[in-house]
């Protein structure tokens, strides 16, 4: 532990590895929230593999993979949203084939990309080490355009996803609410890509909000809560993976899933035995 | 005097694409009623609530709310959806529930506004919730859930309140409790229940209409026996309400 607190103060990548772990933690922690209680996960799971497609097709064309995966993380979560809001009987089929064949279109064009694709692993997997300074850039902008839209629309928001019926009966857009939100989802999966993989996204989306939801009160505050697990369980498994030289990516989550399970099954029931005696 | 009447279903026959839920269904429901909606499970209850709220469309026939199509007048609609409905565990408060519904007023982006707030304190005084208005959902009892919910369809002013089972999940005493509130507000509202429970509800309603597909009776204020019988399709015991021996002892 000395020795990683030894080695940030002294390391450029090592800074900017933290820093992208607080970052991630945060869009995270808000988004992850919205994802808990909708009980979405599924559909941010399809949206993040599906990115896969759009980062192979990019690579192919020389463009810039990050951009692919934005562009793909928006398609697929307006296909998405659109099956989960017309054809809801058929929603896992649907969404289990967008799933796949997003990976699938991401494999082929990268095989069919010449070169070395050395990069495939860390876009799976995640390589916070290497995250450079304009990334750091594009999460930040990203973290702040998702706390814009919560800011101005959480009310909307927040009744989508309690009571999607009631919400239209009281004149709340939710076609075009649903989208915004799994466009945000969207968002900050291509956010946590860099962190932790699109593999492992899912977790990091849904452990910090999960363990927030057993404590907070309100919506505003397990946002707030899993913000701050998320970031600290990105540095806390950064710490640990560094020493031993483990996959930061995994060892985060690994991190998280502890949290998750202690929190369920030690501190969450003694706290509620405290506050109903 | 011939005022148009609150809920008009005129000739109504609905399908979700299967055989028919409600089949040439035609209620009118004045204004000033308090009106009993039961029925066996399955007989088409909810749906005629949803097709009053416009959230469905009629396959046939026509709904008017006060002589206009249902989606054109939603703000004179409160709407008390079933409990089954809700996931419990949700992170909100009572009186943050409540609040959303003001969304039809205070739209566009931005926190509610002071009138949002004293609407719903207004509203959680009506239903008698305001000592619990911080609560989680989840540290409820039944009871104080369905008037945090009867909180939120008034917090609008609506002219007319529908309610889908309204004491399906409390127990007995809870259940006075709601239809003493609802007795209440029918001082100044048009009210339809739905329940399964008819003998409960005859005691309070003005009037019940018996859905069994087709209306099976509509003009009736005391539901007897022989109703009942057609309305279930066989004979059926019937248990009385009034011959408990403790007011307050419930299964």
């Amino acid at each position: 532990m000395i020795e990683f607190l030894r080695a940030l103060a002294s390391q450029g990548f090592l800074q900017n590895a933290a820093l992208a772990g607080m970052l991630a933690g945060l869009g995270c922690g808000v988004m992850g929230s919205y994802v808990v209680v909708k009980r979405i996960a599924f559909l941010a799971g399809g949206i993040a593999h599906a990115v896969l497609g759009g980062m192979g097709v990019a690579y192919y064309l020389g463009a810039s993979p990050m951009a692919g995966a934005l562009v793909a993380a928006l398609a697929a979560a307006l296909l998405i949203g659109m099956v989960n809001l017309r054809w809801r009987q058929h929603e896992d089929t649907l969404i289990s084939a967008l799933w796949s064949v997003g990976m699938a279109v991401g494999i082929v064009f990268i095989s069919r990309t010449p070169g070395y694709n050395v990069d495939l692993m860390s876009y799976l997997f995640g390589n916070i080490l290497m995250v450079d300074r304009t990334q750091l850039v594009t999460m930040a902008v990203l973290d702040g355009c998702i706390l814009a839209l919560v800011l101005l629309f959480h009310r909307q928001l927040l009744a989508v996803a309690f009571d999607e019926e009631f919400a239209r009966l009281r004149g709340v857009n939710v076609e075009l609410f649903t989208l915004l939100l799994l466009c945000m989802a969207a968002l900050t999966v291509v956010l946590l890509i860099q962190v932790v993989g699109l593999i492992l996204v899912i977790a990091l989306l849904t452990l910090p909000a999960a363990i927030a939801a057993q404590y907070a009160g309100s919506l505003g505050r397990m946002m707030v809560l899993a913000s701050i697990l998320g970031a600290v369980f990105a540095v806390a498994g950064l710490a640990v993976s560094y020493g031993p030289d483990l996959p930061a990516g995994a060892t985060i989550i690994l991190v998280a899933g502890g949290a998750y399970l202690l929190s369920t099954f030690l501190v969450a029931p003694l706290t509620r035995r405290r506050r109903s005696s | 005097m011939s005022a148009a009447p609150a809920l008009r279903f005129d000739r109504v026959t609905f399908h979700y694409g299967g055989p028919p839920v409600l089949e040439d269904v035609s209620l009118d429901v004045e204004r000033g009623a308090f009106m009993g909606l039961v029925g066996p499970n399955g007989g088409g209850k909810s749906t005629l609530l949803k097709l009053a709220l416009g959230l469905i469309e009629p396959t046939r026939g026509r709904v008017e709310v006060l002589s206009e199509p249902p989606r054109a007048r939603r703000a004179a609609l409160g709407y008390v959806p079933q409990f089954a409905h809700f996931r419990r565990d949700f992170p909100i408060s009572v009186a943050d529930m409540v609040l959303q519904g003001r969304l039809g007023h205070s739209r566009g982006p931005g926190r509610y506004g002071r009138a949002d707030r004293e609407a719903a304190v207004r509203a959680m005084g009506q239903a008698r919730i305001v000592d619990v208005a911080r609560r989680r959902l989840d540290t409820l009892s039944g009871g104080q859930f369905q008037r945090a919910l009867i909180a939120r369809a008034l917090v609008d002013a609506p002219e007319i309140l529908l309610l889908d089972e309204p004491t399906a999940n409390i127990d007995l005493g809870a259940e006075e409790d709601i239809f003493d509130l609802l007795k209440a507000l029918h001082e100044t509202l048009t009210i339809v229940v739905v329940s399964h429970d008819i003998g409960f509800i005859s005691r309070y309603v003005t009037r019940v209409a018996c859905l069994n597909r087709r209306l099976v009776c509509h003009d009736t204020s005391v539901v007897n026996g022989k109703i009942v019988e057609t309305l279930y399709g066989g004979p059926m015991r019937r248990i009385d309400h009034d011959s408990r021996l403790d007011p307050r002892g419930g299964p």
